[in-house]
């Protein structure tokens, strides 16, 4: 967590792998949509130098992150840390596939 | 000039409507200068709009007809469609451009589906198709052209097209959509699967149909026999419209009647007939058609037309309902029968130059455990709410028999060990349509509860003839001496060892091979519900001993030809004054 002395944001940023076997298809696309979109921050997600908004289901679906890949999640905003964590754990639960 | 086409009648029935070509044109997208920004995104808000009711409508209306497993594709939609970054890059070059919002959409959209093109992995490129459904959606809406989509359709008509997506056959209209002639596709693909579970005639693998068939001009579309007619003549017009009205008569006839138990023939030999179902609605079907249950669950239903995978509850919940509808009659379950060529949404893609020889069926579930355990997790968990059965198909002979019930055995003794209920005696069988496990028939009765046979497949692995190809289609005959050969020997197998021998292809469902086959000594058949009333209707004006002597002498005989002439001629003896040498009212 980081604090810009000059405008009072903050940014939070973490790396993140795909865990889930079929990578960041269109569901877990728009479960990562559905997350990002409670919090007031943005939501940023890049992956091979593209970064892409994380409250867009197009902007994730170019991504092709495949399982194993590794991504980094930035969030910038009054509740970045909180989005930071709520995408961090959406991940970590392999998107609920079975 | 009458044009007759040969394909491959997927799904039972005959059509007389007028055609409607459904092809996937791209728009004219026109680019103007425009003075009022704000006039422009207000038309296209209103197209945002306009298009998010009609996919909520067709949201409501799929999870209505089909469940929420296929209606998962509008959501997918809407999510894209509501899309606010997208949203507002258009806006954005709408502003910034002054151009007109058709442009500008179809410019930002083409961006992102060229990105999308540069990835690697298959299911990441097919995201592609439901982008430019949205699109398209809301480009019909900006351009005011009338939408061509199946779900939108407003008179009946039959459908003629080079091929068709998910979403447009997850969304057709069955009280309009009269019958369905595609160019691609196979008995499995899921638009023949939804034909059948719709109960909707349908004809697959007709070269250039789209090219042929006049937009407007009446045509004929018989799904039994896998036949479309072209500027049909009166004569052929007549001879349809009668077939039809006949096997409406008779539908009708049997609909106020609830039929219940075994066909009995004249001398009192119970057979017992039961139905091949998809949906858990066809259960109904098939009940109220007296069937004895469900002789042929296939669960591809279930993996087709999404992009992920079903997980164990939710199969689990889709084999509860159709067991409870069964409502204590035996359900047999066949396990995943496609292969990798249809699963690629969400597998690497595979390339295979002749998938029905391919990995497919058993030989893909050994391959992918996680998919066969969750399958046969859900199998097992069901059989505890009523008398389920498993079935393996393409069994090739023993060695893998044994290696699909060892899987089953372990996944069984998880569930134990997890200390959850199931039937711990569930019945395990083959499905028996591939020469080498007839060939084996005797060694796999001695480990298997039963047999079905799948006379389709025997017959197109046995003859060497792929149905699709329009060049060889004509030499696919259930009546080869070679194919019934192979039926006598799987049920002789089985009869040996006192094993059920049920035959679950659509020579099962077709009246003129009921004698044949009780003949041969079976005694279980299972058809599509819509076949029931027509099959007992047949069995029970032949004697069980006649019949044995009847097949006694067919498998005398040296030719197809004679064969199917005398199947004809016995057919004729039964019911006089039918049409004589087809039956194209009697559906497989």
């Amino acid at each position: 967590m980081a604090m810009h002395a000059d405008s009072g944001i903050m940014e939070a940023r973490d790396d993140i792998r795909v865990i889930n076997t079929l990578g960041v298809h269109a569901r877990p696309a728009s479960m990562i949509v559905e997350t990002a979109l409670k919090f007031q921050s943005n939501v940023y997600i890049q992956y091979k130098g593209n970064m892409v908004n994380a409250k867009s289901i197009m902007g994730l679906l170019t991504l092709g992150a495949a399982q194993g890949s590794q991504l980094t999640v930035i969030c910038t905003g009054p509740d970045a840390q909180d989005a930071l964590e709520a995408v961090r754990q959406l991940f970590a639960s392999g998107f609920g596939e079975a | 000039m009458e044009i007759r086409l040969q394909g491959l009648g997927v799904s039972p029935g005959i059509a007389i409507a007028p055609v409607m070509i459904h092809a996937r044109g791209r728009w004219h997208v026109p680019v103007y200068d425009i003075a009022d920004p704000a006039a422009e995104l207000d038309r296209f808000q209103d197209a945002l709009e306009s298009a998010r009711e009609d996919l909520l409508r067709l949201y409501a209306q799929t999870t209505a007809t089909l469940g929420s497993g296929h209606a998962a594709i509008f959501q997918a939609h809407l999510t894209i469609l509501e899309d606010e970054v997208f949203r507002n890059e258009v806006a954005e070059m709408v502003q910034k451009q002054r151009c007109n919002v058709e442009h500008a959409l179809d410019r930002v959209s083409r961006q992102y589906m060229d990105r999308m093109g540069l990835l690697a992995e298959a299911h990441f490129q097919e995201r592609h198709a439901d982008i430019l459904d949205v699109v398209d959606r809301v480009m019909s809406r900006l351009l005011s052209v009338q939408p061509r989509r199946l779900a939108d359709m407003d008179q009946p008509a039959i459908v003629v097209a080079p091929d068709l997506s998910p979403s447009d056959t997850v969304g057709l209209n069955r009280n309009l959509v009269r019958a369905i002639v595609v160019e691609a596709g196979s008995v499995t693909s899921h638009s023949a699967i939804l034909a059948r579970a719709l109960e909707i005639p349908a004809v697959m693998g007709v070269a250039s149909i789209s090219a042929k068939a006049i937009p407007g001009a009446v045509i004929v579309v018989d799904g039994t026999e896998g036949m479309v007619i072209l500027n049909p003549e009166p004569d052929t017009l007549r001879h349809y419209e009668e077939a039809m009205e006949r096997f409406r008569r008779r539908q009708a006839a049997y609909a106020g009647e609830t039929v219940r138990g075994p066909a009995l023939t004249t001398d009192g030999q119970a057979i017992t007939l039961q139905a091949n179902i998809e949906l858990p609605a066809e259960v109904a079907h098939g009940l109220r058609a007296g069937a004895q249950g469900v002789g042929l669950f296939r669960t591809e239903y279930l993996f087709l037309g999404r992009d992920d995978l079903p997980g164990e509850q939710e199969q689990f919940e889709a084999y509860l309902e159709v067991i409870r509808a069964a409502d204590g009659e035996p359900v047999t379950i066949r396990t995943l029968d496609i292969g990798g060529d249809k699963l690629a949404a969400y597998l690497q893609p595979l390339h295979e130059a002749n998938p029905q020889m391919g990995w497919r069926a058993i030989r893909f579930c050994l391959a992918h455990p996680d998919i066969f355990r969750a399958q046969l997790r859900a199998i097992l968990r069901a059989s505890a709410f009523g008398a389920v059965r498993v079935m393996f198909p393409l069994v090739t002979g023993p060695d893998e028999f044994r290696r699909a019930r060892a899987f089953l055995g372990r996944v069984a003794e998880e569930l134990r060990q997890e200390g959850v209920t199931f039937s711990p005696d569930i019945p395990v069988g083959a499905m028996i349509e591939v020469p080498s496990a007839v060939m084996t028939a005797d060694i796999l009765a001695r480990e298997c509860h039963f047999f079905s046979i799948g006379t389709n497949d025997l017959i197109q692995y046995s003859l060497a003839v792929d149905r699709v190809n329009e060049k060889i289609a004509h030499l696919y005959d259930p009546c080869h001496p070679g194919v019934i050969r192979m039926i006598a020997r799987v049920v002789n197998a089985a009869n040996a060892r006192g094993i059920e021998c049920a035959v679950c292809g659509e020579m099962a469902g077709d009246p003129l091979y009921a004698e044949l086959l009780i003949g041969l000594g079976v005694h279980t058949l299972s058809m599509a519900p819509v076949a029931i009333p027509f099959v007992r209707e047949a069995i029970s004006e032949i004697s069980s001993e006649g019949a044995r002597q009847f097949a006694m002498r067919v498998l005398g005989m040296d030719s197809a030809d004679a064969i199917r002439a005398s199947l004809f001629q016995r057919h004729r003896e039964r019911e006089p004054g039918t049409a004589p040498s087809r039956v194209p009212e009697t559906a497989p």
